[in-house]
């Protein structure tokens, strides 16, 4: 049996489960889609000793489709109505069918463009066009579902394609993350999880199950120009993508992957033509932007060398201007990154502090408040790191933490300290400097800490450091 | 204090320290745990305190700049004269380890605790 054989046979017998399934109803349909999952194993494993690398196997489905069995479409169409209907029950029994526990992960998906492949489920994940095609359900699916695993801002990086070429591998390793969460979740209390995740387990499996139209390849991202508002959503200024699209070659020496850079920037590029929605399209259009600065100017893609899994720098809210009050900035949950706002109309600082803390805490990143000469600046960092200019006062920051987690970390960190400690030496005839740590929204809920020189750290578990007091 | 919860291996100090390693200075006049990291950004330049909150990979950063021949001072002053020279040469538009090069030849040696270029 050849390889297309393979594959195609596995295609075509889920296929035939699914679309069986679909005629045979909801109570009928798990005998019916066990048996297709029988054929799904089976397919898979021949598969899966076949074609080891996912986008081989995604192209190798892709053109046997499109080449050979042009007639399955219709059934998997039937299929992917019923899937719709039926989505969260469908992940579920695939999963438990196929072992998700053993992270094997094959499963039916994909059934927004009327096909069902095979796929694992991390790498399905990884695909920046499966992000790009549909971002706003997957975000949203995976805010209700996954919010403990990774936070929003993390995710939201998922579904930029520029995100894709500046921190491929970052990327996918969060994706792998979320994964995990999944079936974590699942595992643990399968009911439970149907009930309050099935949209997220239908995500892995079903990216298109709200209807959006999901394209598997880059041949295939022209179908999501059937759905204008999705397509939106991955569209930017026709020139600063085309300035990316066209030059692929620094692209890929961004992303050290030229598979996923062409695989992005093509995407991009063919996006473009559906440009409908200029809010959405803005979105894109900053990071766009920015990758193309990254890929014109190989100095400067430094920032973007390597993943950053767990510290996950948040890009800046797009159209974010250069001044801005607070109150803007916690309403539409803003993140200006290490560029900064200014803030405007500051008055009272136990608000200040109090609004920092929501902001960070939306988006479980650190903010720091800084002072510039006569300006406040607010900056954002990751989930444990954060920025500030050497030359500005450092005023205060945030320590968001998970509340299904973590505790409030009151306490300020050894880095925290030394880089008070380096500036005092800077300058070791001014007072020690001192800053807040930021650990809660109420006006108690701040740690104020100060230089300590070359003395040794006080241990806070031996009345050192108290929240609240000071040293 | 915040701690990784497991070994802090070199990939993880990559992902907290991203850029290209010539963009790092550190401050340390003790051990490890006493370092201040510091990295130089650019578009536009300017050099920012790294504030990594959890403290078993603020000293694993640390020793592995050190480890891989950051500029490393005891002095906060050398250390700050030095990123300032650095800042200066990425303006100019040498490359990192190019400025970085440049601005260590310009800077004052006598407390680097390891040189990157002799």
């Amino acid at each position: 049996m050849g390889l297309l054989d393979s594959v195609g046979g596995f295609v075509k017998d889920a296929g035939d489960g699914v679309a069986r399934a679909a005629e045979s109803g909801y109570e009928a349909a798990g005998d019916t889609f066990s048996t297709a999952l029988e054929h799904a194993k089976a397919g898979a494993s021949a598969v899966a000793a076949s074609v080891r690398d996912a986008d081989a196997k995604n192209e190798q489905i892709g053109a046997w489709i499109d080449s050979k069995e042009q007639q399955l479409e219709h059934k998997v169409d039937q299929g992917r109505a019923w899937l719709r209907e039926h989505g969260g029950v469908a992940g579920k029994i695939a999963s438990a069918q196929i072992g998700l526990a053993e992270g094997v992960g094959v499963s039916l998906y994909d059934a927004g463009k009327g096909i069902v492949k095979l796929a694992d489920g991390v790498n399905s994940l990884t695909n920046p066009l499966e992000w790009a095609a549909n971002p706003d359900a997957n975000i949203a699916r995976l805010k209700s579902g996954v919010e403990a695993a990774a936070t929003l801002g993390k995710v939201v990086n998922l579904a930029r394609p520029t995100s894709w070429i500046a921190d491929p591998k970052g990327n996918a390793q969060l994706a792998g993350k979320l994964w995990d969460s999944a079936a974590t979740s699942f595992n643990k209390d399968p009911s439970k999880f149907i009930g309050n995740a099935a949209g997220t387990i239908g995500l892995f499996f079903v990216p298109g199950g709200q209807g959006g139209a999901v394209a598997g390849d880059v041949g295939k991202a022209a179908a999501i120009t059937g759905d204008i508002g999705k397509a939106a959503a991955i569209t930017g200024d026709v020139g600063k993508a085309a300035a990316i699209t066209g030059d692929v070659g620094k692209a890929a020496a961004v992303t050290g992957d030229v598979g996923k850079a062409t695989a992005v920037t093509g995407d991009v590029g063919r996006a473009t033509a559906v440009t409908g929605d200029a809010g959405k399209a803005t979105a894109v259009t900053e990071d766009v932007g920015k990758a193309a600065r990254v890929t014109g100017d190989a100095g400067k893609a430094d920032v973007f060398e390597t993943g950053r899994m767990g510290n996950i720098e948040p890009p800046r809210t797009p159209g974010l201007g250069e001044r801005a009050a607070l109150s803007e900035l916690v309403e539409q949950g803003a993140i200006p990154g290490a560029k900064g706002v200014i803030l405007t109309g500051v008055r009272d600082t136990a608000e200040l502090y109090g609004d920092m803390f929501k902001l960070s805490q939306q988006n479980g990143i650190e903010y720091a408040l800084t002072r510039e000469g006569d300006n406040l600046v607010l900056r954002s960092g990751s989930a444990n790191k954060v920025a500030i200019p050497s030359h500005a006062e450092p005023l205060a920051h945030t320590h968001p933490f998970d509340p299904a987690t973590e505790l409030p970390q009151a306490l300020p960190s050894r880095a925290d300290v030394n880089v008070l400690n380096d500036r005092w030496n800077r300058a070791p005839n001014g007072p020690p400097p001192a800053s807040d740590i930021i650990w809660g929204s109420g006006p108690d809920q701040v740690t104020r800490y100060h230089a300590t020189g070359l003395d040794p750290i006080p241990d806070p578990t031996k009345g050192g450091l108290k929240p609240g007091r000071t040293w | 204090m915040r701690n990784y919860g497991k070994p802090v291996t070199d990939d993880v100090v990559r992902e907290f320290l991203p850029l290209d390693i010539a963009l790092y200075s550190v401050w340390m006049p003790g051990d490890p745990t006493t370092a201040a990291i510091q990295s130089t950004r650019l578009d536009p330049v300017c050099t920012y305190d790294e504030i990594i909150e959890l403290d078993d990979v603020h000293a694993a950063c640390a020793a592995w700049l050190l480890r891989s021949g950051a500029p490393v001072f005891r002095d906060a002053n050398a250390r700050r004269t030095y990123t300032e020279a650095l800042e200066g040469r990425l303006r100019q538009g040498l490359a990192p380890a190019s400025a970085r090069d440049a601005a260590l030849q310009a800077s004052d040696r006598s407390s680097m605790v390891k040189a990157a270029v002799e």
